[in-house]
């Protein structure tokens, strides 16, 4: 079963960090928009109120004196392209005199807002849209009351007009450059936000492919991941998952094997067991009747051949079925404590004139730290003895049989490793398993149970054996029994 | 660990109890609050005391100044502010000015001031002409004003009562400077009538606005009259003063001054500069000069008396002239700094004895041996510090080789008998603050002081000084005295010496004490507080 998701998260992740953000920087860059634009509007304020009470200070004594020509000159050295116009009243509102360039004004020029029974600290703050030189400008214009020392009474006032071009400009510069940066934030954020949302999809994304990877089956597959997150945590998990499951898969296979194996086992067991007995007892009538026939008569010497053959003949199947009768048989170890070396001595000794016959040196190499084990003495002997014949028919005259004896560790179990290797022709790899099949063969003479059974006593032994790889041409048979202790 | 916490919380509520106590109560002796009482007592700084406190003629300014007021007055940056006029307008051809007198205004009798009152006032200023310096400064200036002198006029028609509380007065000419002229002493506003009714008898019991009034005499035990006693005008327009009243009096001594009975005194010693007291030192109006007699040889000839100009040493000799009451001030110009709009600063005297001394030569074509005779002229009564001036110009003019004779006038006209080239000492009071002030009468060709003490005539100079008396604009009538000051420096018919600080003690407990921008004579009583 495939699993296909229908919304990417890195692009649900990407939209909604982008998202965020833009809202983030919105609300943010739009606050300093707001406090600059106050600030701006304050200052330019302020300054303008100062500039009206420098202009007032200034021209106090000109005035007192109704010097115009002096006010003229003031107002001339001060007016410029932000300080349109300045304009002073006398204490009923009339002119006393301005700029030339405002005169055209009238509604600005023509009377003083501020009342005659201004305070000092009154003002009044105005803001106008007027085309000044062609110009359509903005501007802020405040007017105050002018007062002599001493007096409590207004002595004038004076109007100013301040251009707001160069502040709004300055706003606009201002929004300028927080759109800039609200621009370069939304792609920053944008960037940062795909790389977070590719750095949270990815290992999730090879946890989709391995998951997929081992509901088809495949366990080889890791999840390479170097973050130290929850991410992290999720696939290194995974992995650890995988590798439990392939662990327990093998012990599965393996026990499905095993059960197999001893279903296979167990069916042969039995069919093995029908067929011979059915076959045994016609077989005894068959020999005894033989036997029979060649008391009663004399035969020819041919005849005697004949009945010789047909007797030899009824012997091996006599020995399959003992030997299928015993493969068969399910019988209980008898245990005691032995010493490996001593049951491989054993072995040795059977064949001892097998081996001299055929020239085939024995090579042996036993382990100095070798306890002595709980066994079932002469079924290993069986063992080692089916090994060692093995080797002796494969080998030709001159060969060699290498044997060692070990103590391995694994899974903090010590095992006693025997190993019995020939130089003889060796088995085809594609065998190695086939060969503790039962009946199978690669002799041609062989009921093919020798090796079966052997794996069978030594499975009993809650041991294993295999045949492993060799340097150089020949066989290698390495058999594993538990010491029986901790390492 | 609670015991802790009370420990911190009493030293916090004692912290902040001392603190505000400390806060009210006021920490610094150099911060205390104005209070009312006591009486300011004050030495007059003219050695005479005549009782008469006419603004026109009085010496006594300091008393005119507290009994009386002006229409406008100067602040002490000698800006004109508002007086008994609250606002004013200038016509725009600067022929009429519409004064608007504030309402409510009380003589001390308790009559409320009118616009005829400031007409009966101005108008007297035309009268009394033999002992008014005054009256040139209106007369031919006030439309009407010469139909009046010479009697063809009831009244000077330019000064018009437009309604009870407006008063006009009408130029016959632009009058810029004419605020300053109203600022002055003399043009007080007087009662109409109870000086009408009363004569001279009014000035022996005076009714004016302004902060203190008239009380009673100081008399000794032979009730001589040695001074005069003000006492608080509670019924003024203005702020009202701190103090009681005031004792005025010439013959208040430094014995009384130093036992602290006497409040403020003209410096008379040098120990009273280092003494306890608070020094107090202001300009005043007084310009001196020395004029050159600019038709005698060899004096007629312009690079001598650029010589002479350059020759003297006015630092060493402002040094050599002043005392502990009054400090002379080497002045290089002729107009001085103090009048409002000038010079910023003193232009610094130039003193350059080696190029005088090469001029002269050139000039005077002398033999090595022999001198120059120079007199230096003076007029009687004798001055201590004109013999400090007359000895070191002497030794500073012997340096030049010339030989200088110091001579007294009995009176001033006596120096047209002179036929020696002459230095004339030209000790000058300014009656107002204008430079018109000084110009016009030292150094115009028709001027009186100028027939007699310089015979200088510059048509140029005639000329600029009538169109400065006719400019409407201050700022041009300011750039054309800048001009006749670069005349002057150029024709050097006068050598401008000093100008004169005077100096007061004040005792230490006398409080707000401001240096006016006229004198000390000018003195704004009302914002001083006696400390107990």
């Amino acid at each position: 079963m495939k699993f296909k998701l229908k919304t990417s998260i890195r692009w649900r992740l990407l939209f909604g960090i982008t998202l965020l953000i833009s809202g983030l920087f919105a609300i943010i860059l739009l606050s300093i928009e707001k406090r600059e634009v106050r600030i701006l509007l304050e200052e330019t304020r302020n300054r303008t109120i100062l500039l009206a009470q420098y202009m007032a200070d200034v021209n106090l004594q000109p005035l007192v004196r109704y010097d115009q020509e002096a006010i003229n000159q003031n107002i001339a050295s001060r007016v410029s392209d932000t300080l349109l116009y300045i304009i002073f009243y006398d204490r009923s509102g009339k002119p006393i005199t301005a700029n030339d360039e405002v005169k055209a004004f009238s509604d600005i020029f023509c009377c003083a807002e501020i009342r005659e029974t201004a305070e000092p600290g009154d003002r009044i703050l105005t803001t106008r849209k007027i085309v000044w030189k062609g110009v359509a400008v903005r501007l802020l214009e405040v007017e105050i009351p002018v007062f002599l020392p001493g007096s409590d009474r207004k002595w004038a006032s004076v109007k100013i007009g301040h251009s707001l071009e160069p502040m709004y400009g300055e706003i606009k510069k201002i929004r300028l450059v927080l759109l800039m940066i609200g621009l370069g934030g939304l792609l920053m954020g944008i960037i940062g936000a795909y790389f977070l949302a590719r750095g949270i999809t990815r290992p999730l994304k090879e946890l989709v492919g391995a998951t997929i990877s081992i509901a088809g089956g495949d366990f080889s597959r890791p999840i390479e991941t170097k973050s130290s997150d929850e991410i992290g945590e999720l696939a290194r998990s995974f992995d650890e998952m995988v590798r439990k499951l392939v662990v327990t898969k093998q012990k599965m296979e393996t026990a499905n094997r095993q059960l197999l194996q001893a279903e296979k086992l167990a069916s042969i067991g039995r069919l093995s067991a029908t067929i011979a007995h059915e076959i045994r007892n016609p077989l005894t009538s068959v020999k005894l009747n033989i036997q029979k026939i060649r008391e009663l008569r004399d035969f020819s010497e041919s005849e005697h051949q004949h009945l010789d053959l047909a007797c030899e003949g009824i012997g091996q199947i006599e020995k399959f079925i003992k030997e299928l009768l015993e493969f068969t048989r399910v019988s209980d170890l008898s245990l005691d404590r032995f010493s490996i070396q001593q049951i491989i001595e054993e072995s040795l000794k059977v064949i001892k004139n097998s081996l001299s016959h055929k020239n085939i040196t024995v090579k042996k190499n036993y382990g100095s730290d070798l306890t002595s084990i709980r066994a079932d003495g002469d079924k290993l002997r069986q063992v080692f003895l089916n090994l060692l014949r093995n080797a002796e028919e494969a080998l030709p005259k001159g060969g060699q049989i290498d044997i060692s004896t070990d103590v391995v560790s694994g899974n903090g179990q010590n095992k006693i490793r025997i190993q019995i290797a020939d130089n003889g022709p060796g088995i085809p790899e594609k065998d190695w398993e086939n060969i503790f099949e039962p009946f199978f063969s690669t002799k041609p003479a062989g009921f093919g149970l020798g090796l079966a059974n052997a794996r069978k006593i030594i499975e009993q032994h809650n041991g294993s054996i295999k045949v492993a790889r060799k340097e150089g041409q020949g066989s290698l048979f390495v058999i594993l029994l538990p010491c029986g202790e901790e390492g | 660990m609670a015991s802790l916490a009370k420990k911190l919380g009493l030293a916090i509520v004692i912290s902040i109890t001392l603190l505000a106590v400390f806060l009210l109560t006021g920490g610094s002796t150099e911060v205390s609050a104005p209070r009312y009482g006591g009486v300011l007592r004050v030495r007059a700084i003219s050695p005479k005391f005549d009782p008469v406190f006419d603004p026109v003629s009085s010496s006594h300014v300091f008393v005119v100044e507290q009994l009386y007021d002006n229409l406008v007055r100067f602040d002490n940056n000698f800006n004109i502010v508002p007086g008994l006029a609250e606002y004013w307008k200038i016509s725009d051809d600067g022929l009429r000015i519409v004064f608007y007198l504030r309402r409510g205004v009380k003589f001390h009798n308790g009559r409320e001031l009118t616009a005829s009152d400031v007409k009966f006032s101005l108008e007297r200023l035309m009268k009394i002409s033999s002992r008014n310096r005054i009256y040139p400064y209106f007369v031919g200036k006030v439309v009407g004003s010469d139909e009046f002198v010479s009697g063809n006029a009831s009244e000077v028609s330019g000064f018009r009562e437009v309604d009870e509380y407006t008063f006009e007065i009408q130029w016959t000419r632009p009058y810029v400077s004419s605020l300053y002229l109203l600022a002055m002493s003399y043009c007080k506003i007087l009662p109409k009538d109870q000086v009408s009714s009363q004569g001279g008898r009014f000035f022996q019991k005076p009714v004016g606005t302004g902060p203190f009034k008239f009380l009673n005499w100081l008399r000794n035990s032979r009730l001589d009259i040695l001074g005069v006693r003000l006492e608080r005008n509670v019924s003024y327009y203005g702020n009202k003063p701190y103090v009681d009243g005031i004792d005025y009096s010439p013959f208040f001594t430094d014995d009384q001054f130093e036992e602290g009975l006497v409040h403020m005194i003209p410096v008379v010693s040098e120990k009273m500069l280092n003494g306890k007291y608070t020094i107090l030192e202001n300009n005043s109006l007084r310009v001196v000069y020395l004029a050159l007699g600019c038709t005698l040889p060899p004096i007629d000839n312009k690079a001598v008396r650029q010589a002479l100009s350059l020759g003297i040493d006015k630092i060493s000799l402002a040094r050599a002239c002043s005392s502990p009451r009054s400090e002379f001030q080497p002045i290089g110009s002729f107009i001085p700094s103090i009048l409002p709009g000038f010079f910023p600063v003193d232009r610094p005297p130039a003193y350059e004895p080696e190029k005088a001394r090469t001029i002269l030569r050139q000039e005077l074509q002398l033999l090595p041996d022999q001198k120059l005779n120079l007199a230096l002229v003076l007029t009687l009564p004798r001055n201590e510090w004109h013999t400090y001036l007359s000895r070191e110009l002497s030794r500073q003019l012997d340096l030049l080789g010339i030989n200088l004779e110091t001579r007294y006038l009995k009176s001033d006209n006596d120096i047209l008998n002179y036929k020696m080239p002459y230095l004339k000492l030209l000790d000058y009071t300014l009656d107002f603050p204008d430079p018109e002030d000084i110009i016009l009468p030292i150094f115009y060709s028709k001027s009186e002081l100028n027939r007699i003490n310089s015979h200088y005539s510059s048509a140029r100079l005639d000329e600029l000084l009538a169109q400065a008396e006719v400019e409407a604009s201050w700022e041009k009538r300011l750039s054309v005295f800048k001009n006749i000051e670069k005349i002057l420096l150029e024709e050097a018919p006068a050598i401008p010496l000093f100008s004169e600080k005077i100096r007061i003690a004040v005792q230490p407990r006398v409080k707000g004490v401001k240096p006016p921008a006229l004198g000390f004579s000018y003195m704004d009583t009302k914002k001083i507080w006696i400390e107990k």
